[in-house]
């Protein structure tokens, strides 16, 4: 059984042309199993925020199947009371509620599904100590830089204890060091939690370091175009980086993506 | 310790010197003294200037004499139109911002009206309602109630989408997205729909009593000017200035209250 299965979905929107249909998603394939950490590259506009979209059911699929524990996506809200969300999602850029402290942006989730004010704080509390950010409780999100924003965005995603995280690039918006320490951060943070995760990022290094497996995409319209299993041990450590099969692995998918460049 | 010249307290505004009340005071007394002397040394004929001291006499005078029913009259005209305006145009801003189809319905009325100097529409205003009180406190209601209607809308449209994503995410329902997130997200722009509609409910006032009116301080003015009673336009000029100096002041304050939802 696996957590998320899609099969053959594709994604169209709209366009304003009188019934003329942008295809984004077209026929993608791949199931991932519990607790994996699947990686899904590809080349700039190709889909992938649209597929990570649809998994929320913050978007409808056109086509094919897409389930998540063998159950259909409907919806973000899926009816069901006491609602209990099977995904959150972490985007590029934080959208913490400036008007709100730490404390009260990350048990957010709870807050919606009714905890009382004690549970919430308790589980917030246990997330924020788990993104290094105990001491900021009180603190508001102008207070704090870029790479602390975006853990409390982690953290506000953790704290709803989703048994599918999302992630759309979380860490673009962030200089190469910071980036570099946060990779580590979520790995040590997700071997802890060991839920399953699927993170879309540009960055190829990034991909391999953090993955079970790799979903390449091809260009628009997305398609797999391969799928990369990334068995080194864990935890790794950056260093694993300038070892020479992570490089052969680099060069492999970067073969893969180059002929799939807007300016190839 | 070595001062800091740009530390970000200052540069926020936060820091008042406590000098820096004396030096204002200072230069209102140097003005007043100057005004009240030109005017003893008949520089300028007092008919055109006034002088401190006059007005002081004629604020007395008109104070004794049924002044403070004029600042009544005014003041109720006044507060009932901005009352009218922000309990009906926060609302009305939601609802037209939330949805698409209501803004485009309204769009067109709300932008011309906006776009019209409201006291264009005075002389129709009295015609409607008479030169009493109601047609004043409906310049006043069209004078306030675009500027937080407009503002309203913007900031329930420019709910930053991602977060709206992730309550979505979480199982949010409308209601929810709309007190969590729309409702403290457009506060600011509340606030600065208000700020603008403070000076123009003042203005609306003023102009609607000196068009037409049977009491108000505008009423007075009208009556002081065509008399060239000079000192007790002043009279009026003052009031109203400290009336908007206050007002300012208040919204200042309460932006202040609000200061860290903003971004
Ligand atoms: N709301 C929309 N309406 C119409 N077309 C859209 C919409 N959102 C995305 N698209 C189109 O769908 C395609 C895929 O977009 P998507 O955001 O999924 O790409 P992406 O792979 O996430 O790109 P990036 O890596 O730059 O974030 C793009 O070509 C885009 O033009
Ligand atoms: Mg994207």
């Amino acid at each position: 059984m696996f957590k998320l299965q899609a099969q053959a979905i594709s994604i169209e929107y709209s366009q304003s042309v009188k019934n003329k249909f942008f295809t984004a998603v077209d026929q993608v394939s791949f199931n991932i199993k519990s607790s994996e950490f699947v990686v899904i590259v590809g080349p700039s506009g190709c889909g992938k925020t649209s597929i990570l979209n649809a998994i929320a059911g913050l978007l409808p699929i056109t086509s094919g199947k897409l389930t998540i524990d063998d159950k259909d996506i409907t919806g973000p809200g899926r009816g069901e009371q006491p609602f209990i969300p099977t995904c959150s999602m972490v985007f590029q850029s934080p959208a913490l509620m400036p008007w709100r402290n730490v404390l009260d942006n990350v048990s957010y989730g709870l807050e919606l599904q009714g905890y009382s004010r004690q549970k919430r704080y308790q589980k917030a509390e246990k997330y924020l100590h788990l993104v290094g950010l105990s001491k900021f409780q009180q603190s508001f999100p102008h207070q704090l830089s870029g790479g602390m924003q975006q853990r409390v965005n982690l953290a506000r995603a953790l704290t709803v204890e989703p048994s599918l995280l999302l992630l759309d690039e979380p860490f673009s918006a962030l200089d190469a060091l910071t980036r570099e320490y946060m990779q580590e951060e979520l790995q040590r943070i997700w071997l802890e939690i060991n839920n399953t995760v699927v993170y879309i990022t540009h960055l190829i290094d990034e991909a391999i370091f953090l993955a079970d497996q790799i979903l390449v995409m091809s260009a628009s319209p997305c398609t797999v175009k391969d799928i990369i299993k990334v068995d080194f041990p864990r935890p790794r450590s950056l260093d694993l980086k300038h070892q020479s099969e992570f490089n052969q692995l680099k060069n492999q998918i970067w073969n893969l993506l180059k002929t799939e460049s807007i300016f190839y | 310790m070595k001062k800091n010249l740009f530390s970000l307290a200052q540069i926020n505004g936060f820091v008042k010197d406590k000098q820096n009340i004396f030096i204002p005071l200072f230069s209102l007394t140097i003005f007043l003294i100057s005004w009240e002397f030109i005017c003893n040394l008949e520089l300028i004929n007092p008919l055109f200037i006034s002088s401190p001291s006059r007005i002081f006499k004629a604020a007395i005078w008109l104070f004794k004499n049924g002044f403070l029913h004029d600042i009544k009259v005014s003041a109720i005209e006044y507060s009932l139109g901005l009352f009218f305006a922000i309990i009906l145009g926060i609302p009305a801003g939601i609802y037209l911002g939330w949805y698409k189809t209501l803004e485009l319905i309204f769009d067109p009325f709300i932008t011309a009206l906006y776009a019209t100097p409201r006291v264009a529409l005075l002389p129709l205003l009295i015609l409607w309602l008479g030169i009493g009180i109601n047609s004043k406190i409906a310049v006043v209601f069209l004078g306030c109630v675009f500027p937080i209607l407009v503002n309203v809308m913007t900031g329930i449209k420019t709910v930053d989408s991602t977060l709206l994503k992730c309550a979505r995410c979480f199982g949010a329902n409308d209601f929810q997205i709309f007190t969590t997130i729309a409702i403290p997200g457009s506060i600011p722009f509340i606030i600065a729909g208000m700020r603008l509609a403070v000076g123009r409910g003042l203005v609306g006032v003023v102009v609607g009593e000196l068009v037409a009116s049977s009491a108000g301080i505008g009423h007075m003015m009208s009556i002081a000017g065509a008399t060239f009673q000079t000192d007790k336009l002043f009279v009026g000029i003052i009031v109203l200035a400290l009336s908007g100096y206050i007002l300012t002041e208040l919204l200042k304050f309460i932006e202040k209250k609000f200061e860290r939802w903003r971004m």
